[in-house]
Order: C-alpha cells, then structure tokens, then sequence
C-alpha cells in the first residue's frame, strides 16, 4: 500500500470537501440570515445564503433592554461553577469507587448504578428541591445534577485502567490517597477530565427545564430559557394565540436566526483553548503497549 | 417545613401529575357525580361598559367594536386597589419583560393600580408543567391563570382554589363594573361543576381565519368571497402558477373544507368536533359530510394548488409565504391579525383580509367554527380570608378596564413622554416601552377584545367586516361549559392517532376509506364514553 495515487487524494479531498460543505453551509446560512433585510428575506421565503443589505436589526431587537446580556452572564456563571463542582464531585467518587476495598464500596457503586435505570419525575424533584429550601436559588440548577451517573462510570474505568503498580509504589513511598489523586492519577487523566467537563459545561449551558421550574422571577433565568420565548412561537393552528404586543418585530426568521448565532458564540470562543485534550482523549486507550 | 400529605394534597398531587387513572380508581366517576351544588350555577350578569363610543358598532352580538383612531378622551380614573402586594403565576407568548428595578411601565402600573403587582411568569409550551409542580407544592400565588384543562379537573379546582360563585353569580359581580362587562360565553368556560371557578381571559368570537392576501386576489381579477366549491376551486387555480413558484395554499385547507360540508371543528387536535340535537352528542368524524369533506381534500391536494413544502413546514414559514406572495393564503387564529401588518411593513399594497367558507354549491346557510371564548381563566388560590379575595377581585376588575379609559392607557402602553408618544391621536410605543410592556399583565385579565390597529383604518375596517359577516354564522360548541374526565384525560392518544390517519388520508398515502375504520376504532375507546359523559352533564 504505498503512496495514493494523484486521483485516490483527488477523490479524498472531495469528498471531504463535500463534507466539510454539508457542515459549513448551515451555519452560514444561520449567520446570513441573521443579518438578511427584511425583503430579502421575504423574497428567499426562508434562508439566505448572501445578503446584499446587512442589517443589525434582529440583534438589536434580541439584545435591547439588557436581558439577554444578563441571562448571558447567569448561564456562563452557572456553566462555570457548576461545571468546576461536578467535576470535583465525579473525580472524588470515581476515584473512591475505581479503588478495590475502599469502604462501602460495592453498595456505593450499585447505588450509582441503579439511578441510570429511571428518572423519579418532575413533582417529586421538585418537591425534593422545595423541601431542602433551594427554590428560587441558582444552586437548584446545580446540586440536583451535580453527580451523572454515566460520567461517574467512564471515568471510573479510565482510572481502572491506570497500571496498579504505579499506585502501589506511590503508597509503598508512603504517599496518601489523596497525594496520589492529585500527583499521579490527575496528571495522567487530563483527557478524560477534559471530555467529562465538556459533557458537563454543556449540560450546564443548554439546561431550561430545571430553570423554568426552580427559578421564580425572569430576571434570573439562563439563556438558554430566555431565548426559548422568542423562538416558541410556533403555536399550532387551532392554538388561540398567535399575536404578539411587539409590533414591527424583525421578521420571525432572522430574530430566531440572531438567537442561534448569539446562543453558539460563547461556546465556539472556548472550544478552541480545550481543542487539544479532545484530540489527545479520542486517542486514549488506541495503542497498548 | 415539610408539606403535610393530606388527602386534599394528595388529590392536587395526583391531578397535577397526571396520575387520573390511579385517582379515577378511587374515586371512579367523579367527574360527573353531585358536589351537592343545586342546579346549574347563575352564571355572572352582562352589563357591557365602554369608555368610548366606538367608530364601528358592537353589532351584531359577539362583535367587537371598532376603533379608527385611538380616541382621545379618557374617562376619569377609577379608584386605586390599596392594599398589600398580590403575586401572580401566568404564561406570556412573547419575550420577557424587564424586571421590575428596571421597567418605568410596571412601576406606573403598581402606581396606578395603587397595589403592588409581582408576576411570574413562563413562556407557555412549559405553562402546563409550571402550574403542576406549582399546585404539587402547595406554595400558590395569589392568582393562577389556568389554561387549558387538566385531569381531574373539578377536584383539582375545589381542593387547590377558591371558590368564586357567591362574589360573582348573578348581579353579585356588578360590584366590579368591569367583570361585569365580560361576555357570559366566557364565563360559561370557567364554570366546573356548576361553580364559577375564575376571571376569565375573553377572546373574539372569531376562530380561525383564512387570511387572504386581498391585493394578489384583486391583481387576479378574483373575487373576495367565493360563493360555491366549485369558485373556491377555480379560485385556487388561477392564483397557482407552478413554473413561477407560486401556488394558493400553504397549507391543507381542511377546516374551510369541514365548514363547506356544513361542518365545524379544528383538526388535528379535533376541537369543536362535537354536534348537539335534542341532547343526543354526536361526533362530527361520524358524519357522511365529514367523508365528504376528505373526498374533497384528497381531490383539492391532488389539483397541485398546495405548496409542495407544505407538510411540516413551521408557522412562521407559512407566514413568510404569504407575505412574501409564494401562497396567497395562511390560515391562522383571529387573535394573530394585526400582527401580519407589523411584518408586511416593506409589501407594497399589502391588504389582509379573511375568507369565509361558501356552502357547497352556494345555497343554504354558512357554518363557521367559533374560537375559544377565552384564553385561559384566573383563579384566585384557596383563601378564607374575603377581603382579600375582595381585593384580588377589585385588582382584576381595574386591568379590564375597557378600551379608552385612563387605565387601558397605563396597561398597553404606559407613561405617555417615556414609553410611548403620541402620534397624532394614536400613541405608539418607544423602543423601551416596546420591551417593558411585554409584562403578561393581559395574561391575568383584560378586557373584551377591541379592532384597533394604530395608523390605519382599512386594517379595522377588514376585521370588522370580516367580524360581521363571520359572527353571525357560528355554530356554538355545545361542549361550552361541560367536563369530561375521559377527554381529559385518556383521549390524547387516541386522538394522536386519529389525526395521523387524517393527515395519510390527505396527503393521499391512505384512501379515503380509511377514515371509517379509524374514526370507529376512536369512539369504540374513548368517543363513546366522551359522549355519555357529555349528555349526562347536558341533561342535568
């Protein structure tokens, strides 16, 4: 199998090319439409691939009056914190749970096991969150989450897989258990911390429901949630309301369209700076030896 | 402080929870057995009160009246509601306002109204799950809207809220001149077990509208108003030009269809699908003009006058269509009318009008399906206490006050220099004052619903009309004001069902002979019992 022939990389190259289009062209087109005239948009019946008059009107309409700036910042602060405790929570259990003998160890484990089966419902969680006083509360949004089971378990068996003897000379030298956590065991898991956090900080991000439910007055809701009021506005026909009190609102489309690009642009400025440990994490565990 | 499991919580629990089957065991035919209430209630006497004289009279009955121009003369103000603060949990399909620090329209509102008012609100796709985890623990507002029907009802009403016939039955609620002036058919929605349950949120007796695009029909040479099947399917065809991209519909017209076989009834969902005679309910999926109605579809789809991307397309995209003249219809509620004239700012000519359904061969009466009489109702949560179920009462009565008056200047548009300024007679909201009144106050209670549409008059003008020729023919849901539990609570599937048939049969995947097996299927599960419960509560 030597080198590919001029028409094997010509062929690669295009489909490859195809599909880095089939990905591309709808976030351009998002991106076009968000800035599209009113006309132009009505013109296209929809989306736009080029507009020949940009106009800021729909971000203008989004962003006026301060709301989403400050949902914005609530999302990212709630993103952060809560992210940076899952992560301490995960780590500690899974560590605790990837070590044979530590206490309570096999009902510990089932326990975690068994909230994969089923989910309790929305009343009795949010009786739950009622009783321990946490409604109203940003940390509503955080602690009833904090711990995913399934993440517990990946990252339990990517510290299963850490060699014991490097464990074991560590406590022969007479280090603590939480000495080799955060000497050995961490430094060695950079990519699988990055992957979990990543599920986590998105979690965080794109959580509504739980704000909805928990969170009494509008001005402390995530994006995410405030965002939703200006795209749910698809009542089916037969619905009694289709009216809205905002007159000359940019059309639907490119107010919806300004919502995406506003809602992805925190995430696509981050995801450059943590790029890497993915990059090493898909590759863990590829070649032994 | 731990919630105490009464029995009285546990039923809100159940009902909240969607647990009716489990509760049905217990308490089995609850719905429809006597709470000891004697006879049908009294239902809230009708003095209508306006502040203005209105441009285009309220007639005939059920009519809203019209306004030209936005009159000048604000009638004095009514007395402020002193008291302490009211909370409140209601549902907005607009964006969020700013909270209160930052919102001059609230803080006048509370001046005004002279009561603080503090709102929660969510957008309502999640309203459902809010007022259940809401009721499920036991801290209730002041005032809930309650949209919708939930299961269990009559139980969930009598253990979580107050009951309201003794302030407003009968000539009791012209202590609130401005309740008073709410239509009765919307009362009549808020009535559960003959008892009067909450204000209601009116709406226009207009259902849905086949909006029209009255410049594309009169650069056709097209008339307004078909008065045949056979016009309405002419009509089609010349508005549909294919190779131009352009075509009649953006969507199957099946409910103008239904209301030509002389049928009414908003499909899918199946809403107003009930006919009453001499007591005996009959669903209209049963009737041969409902046959006849899918034999007309399947033969208007396949006529090709329906936009190829019709199935699944978003409402927002069918409107799109029609602004943008690629359909010249959309079929949409009364209540999003004005809204198209905001979005049609940049269509040169663009004139809105609706269509009536003609009768099949143009003679005989119309038939119309009336919309919901309201949007949803508010209850008061349960209290002993009636001064402050008299203070929550006078809080209602002063945000319906009608058109005109001082106070409808504070609740729509705010401080006049601040959040709105006048144009002319009209006022028209600042960029701040759009945002700040999105503020759900509309949501808890308003007034019946005017035509007004600031800066031009055809727009009334079209409505009204529309409205005249429209009202008249409604057939009234003789569902309006009876409960089935077995609707509300095991029908939903069954009803899915159905409505995927309908949809097979209309896209032309299935033949119309499919509709009798499916619509036999549905009432031998739920239609039957549907119905029993219906006469049974007709007949008391």
């Amino acid at each position: 199998m030597g080198e590919p022939s001029r028409l094997g990389i010509g062929a690669r190259g295009l489909v490859l090319g195809l599909g880095c289009l089939a990905v591309v062209v709808p976030f351009w087109a998002v991106l076009m439409t968000s800035i599209a005239s009113p006309e132009e948009i009505s013109r296209a019946g929809g989306f736009v691939l080029w507009t020949r008059e940009p106009t800021l009107d729909a971000y203008r309409a989004v962003l006026s009056g301060g709301i989403v700036t400050r949902a914005l910042m609530v999302s990212t602060g709630i993103t952060a914190v809560g992210t940076a405790l899952s992560l301490v929570a995960t780590i500690a259990l899974a560590y605790a749970l990837s070590r044979p003998g530590s206490l309570l160890h096999k009902p510990i484990l089932l326990m975690t096991v068994f909230t994969l089966l089923f989910n309790p419902g929305i009343i009795p969680m949010y009786l739950t969150v009622k009783q321990l006083g946490l409604l109203d509360n940003y940390l509503a949004l955080i602690l009833p989450v904090l711990l995913n089971a399934f993440n517990v378990i990946v990252m339990r068996a990517f510290f299963l897989e850490i060699p014991r003897e490097l464990l074991e000379s560590a406590f022969m030298d007479g280090a603590g258990e939480i000495r080799i956590l955060l000497r050995i065991v961490l430094p060695l898991s950079k990519a699988v911390v990055a992957v979990i956090g990543l599920f986590y900080a998105v979690a965080y991000w794109n959580a509504f429901f739980s704000a909805m439910l928990y969170l009494q007055s509008p001005e402390k809701w995530p994006l995410q949630l405030v965002l939703r009021t200006y795209v749910v506005n698809d009542t089916p026909i037969g619905s009694d309301q289709l009216s809205s009190n905002l007159e000359n609102l940019p059309p639907q489309i490119s107010v919806q369209m300004a919502i995406l690009v506003i809602s992805i642009v925190p995430i696509l400025l981050i995801y450059p700076f943590i790029q890497k440990h993915f990059a090493k994490g898909l590759m863990v565990g590829a070649v032994k030896g | 402080m731990a919630p105490t499991l009464s029995r009285r919580r546990v039923l809100a629990l159940g009902a909240a929870a969607g647990l009716g089957p489990l509760l049905g065991a217990c308490g089995d035919g609850g719905s429809s057995s006597s709470n000891g209430s004697t006879g049908p209630v009294k239902l809230p006497t009708y003095k209508p009160v306006t502040a203005a004289t209105p441009d285009l009279a309220a007639e005939p009955a059920g009519v809203s009246p019209g306004y030209l121009t936005y009159p000048t003369a604000s009638g004095a103000a009514s007395e402020p509601v002193r008291g302490e603060a009211v909370t409140a949990l209601t549902y907005t399909y607009d964006p969020i306002a700013p909270a209160l620090g930052s919102n001059p329209y609230w803080q006048n509102l509370n001046d005004k109204l002279g009561t603080e008012l503090k709102i929660t609100y969510t957008a309502s796709a999640d309203y459902k799950s809010k007022v259940a985890t809401t009721i499920a623990g036991g801290d209730l507002p002041d005032m809930v809207a309650i949209q919708g029907v939930f299961q269990q009802m009559p139980a969930m009403l009598k253990a979580t809220f107050t009951d309201l016939t003794e302030y407003l039955s009968g000539d009791a609620v012209l202590a609130y001149p401005n309740l008073a002036g709410l239509p009765t058919d919307a009362w009549r929605s808020a009535v559960y077990d003959q008892r009067i349950w909450g204000i209601p949120v009116p709406r226009a007796r207009i259902g849905t509208v086949l909006y029209t695009r009255a410049d594309l029909l009169a650069k056709a040479g097209l008339s307004l108003q078909p008065t045949s099947w056979d016009e309405f399917k002419q009509m089609a065809t010349a508005l549909t030009d294919e190779r131009a991209g352009r075509w009649a519909f953006g969507q199957i017209p099946f409910s103008t269809i239904l209301e030509m076989n002389g049928i009414t009834g908003n499909w899918p969902g199946g809403a107003s699908a009930w006919q009453a005679k001499d007591g005996v309910f009959t669903h209209t999926g049963t009737t041969p003009q409902f046959a006849q109605a899918l034999q007309d579809t399947v033969e208007l789809v396949r006529s090709g006058v329906i936009h190829p991307d019709q199935a699944g397309a978003p409402n927002t995209k069918r409107n799109a269509w029609m602004l943008a003249g690629t359909t010249s219809f959309t079929i949409g509620a009364y209540a999003g009318w004005g809204k198209f004239y905001g979005q049609a700012k940049n269509v040169t000519g663009f004139r809105l009008t609706g269509m009536l359904s003609p009768t099949r061969d143009g003679t005989g009466t119309r038939v119309r399906t009336p919309g919901p009489t309201l949007s949803s109702f508010t209850a008061i949560a349960k209290t002993d206490d009636a001064d402050r179920i008299k203070q929550i009462l006078k809080v209602l009565n002063w945000l319906c006050s009608p058109f005109g008056s001082s106070e409808y200047m504070a609740l729509r548009y705010g401080v006049e220099g601040q959040t709105f300024n006048r144009n002319g007679s009209d006022p028209t909201l600042t960029e701040g004052g759009r945002s700040q009144t999105l503020l759900p106050v509309r949501y808890l209670a308003e007034a019946s619903p005017v035509i007004y549409e600031p800066g031009n008059r055809q727009a009334v003008r079209d409505q009204y009309d529309h409205q005249v020729a429209g009202v008249p023919l409604a057939v009234p849901d003789p569902t309006l004001g009876l409960y089935s539990e077995t609707a509300a609570s095991k029908a939903a599937s069954a009803q899915q069902e159905l409505d995927s048939v309908l949809l097979e049969i209309q896209l032309g995947n299935k033949p119309v002979s499919a509709w009798q097996p499916a619509i036999k299927q549905f009432m031998d599960r739920v239609g039957n019992k549907i119905k029993a419960e219906y006469e049974e509560q007709a007949g008391r």
